[in-house]
């Protein structure tokens, strides 16, 4: 069981992602915060160090959520392939389509679907179910 | 706050509002020019994705307005509607202007 969690942030609008940011400040259990507005920036911090929770958006130029995935899931399997990452889809749109994506991932630790905006209480409640 | 159309706050605190709404105005006005940029061309993708974006971050601070003004932009995108365009970008820049005067005057933000 943890006590604190690293969080990483990957939505294309920084202002969403200090919104998160300053959410997420305000709950004890976070350490450590990295945002990243390119899904390709923050897979190469992640090839350095795993988070314990990624905050994925979809919809976004040059790399998208889940081209991210794929990429991630290469990494993950050659740094860590034991270490236990969450990763939480964010998402303005609720398509049958993307939740079928986004099942197609649930073997590899993304295993939440949430909508946008976020708020506190989801946060609350994904750390939660994570203790 | 609740009677004006354009701003509904969000649950972060006024100071925090205050802090983060400088960042999401230069962002969504960017965002904005963008949009301007690609107007009157034929491949309406890069117009699509910056409006998208406009709309999420809209909704994430309760700008209601810009949001509701996004949502008709990307609708006529999808639709084709190229003679609408125009007229509904223009209302998105009324709705950041409008949400824009409005955090300034009761929220104080920088400018």
């Amino acid at each position: 069981m943890k006590n604190t969690y690293s969080v990483v942030l990957i939505d294309d609008s920084r202002a969403v992602n200090s919104k998160t940011e300053a959410i997420l400040k305000e709950i004890e259990q976070i350490s450590a915060i990295h945002s990243f507005s390119s899904a390709k920036e923050a897979l190469l911090h992640i090839e350095h160090s795993l988070p314990d929770m990624i905050f994925l958006d979809i919809n976004m130029p040059d790399m998208d959520g889940y081209e991210f995935l794929d990429a991630y899931i290469q990494i993950k399997s050659v740094i860590a392939s034991n270490y236990s990452t969450r990763v939480v889809v964010v998402s303005g749109l609720v398509f049958s389509e993307n939740l079928k994506k986004t099942n197609h991932y649930k073997h590899y630790g993304v295993n939440d679907y949430i909508c946008k905006p976020i708020d506190k209480s989801d946060l609350e409640d994904l750390l939660d179910d994570s203790i | 706050m609740e009677d004006n159309p354009y701003f509904v706050p969000c649950e972060l605190s006024p100071e925090l509002l205050k802090d983060l709404l400088p960042v999401f105005f230069e962002e969504v006005r960017a965002d904005y020019e963008v949009l301007l940029q690609f107007l009157g061309q034929k491949d309406h993708h890069p117009m699509s994705q910056g409006v998208h974006k406009i709309k999420g971050t809209a909704l994430s601070y309760g700008a209601q307005g810009i949001h509701q003004a996004a949502i008709a932009l990307e609708e006529a995108l999808k639709s084709n509607k190229t003679n609408e365009l125009e007229q509904l970008i223009n209302a998105l820049n009324f709705s950041i202007k409008e949400a824009y005067h409005y955090a300034k005057s009761h929220l104080m933000i920088r400018d």
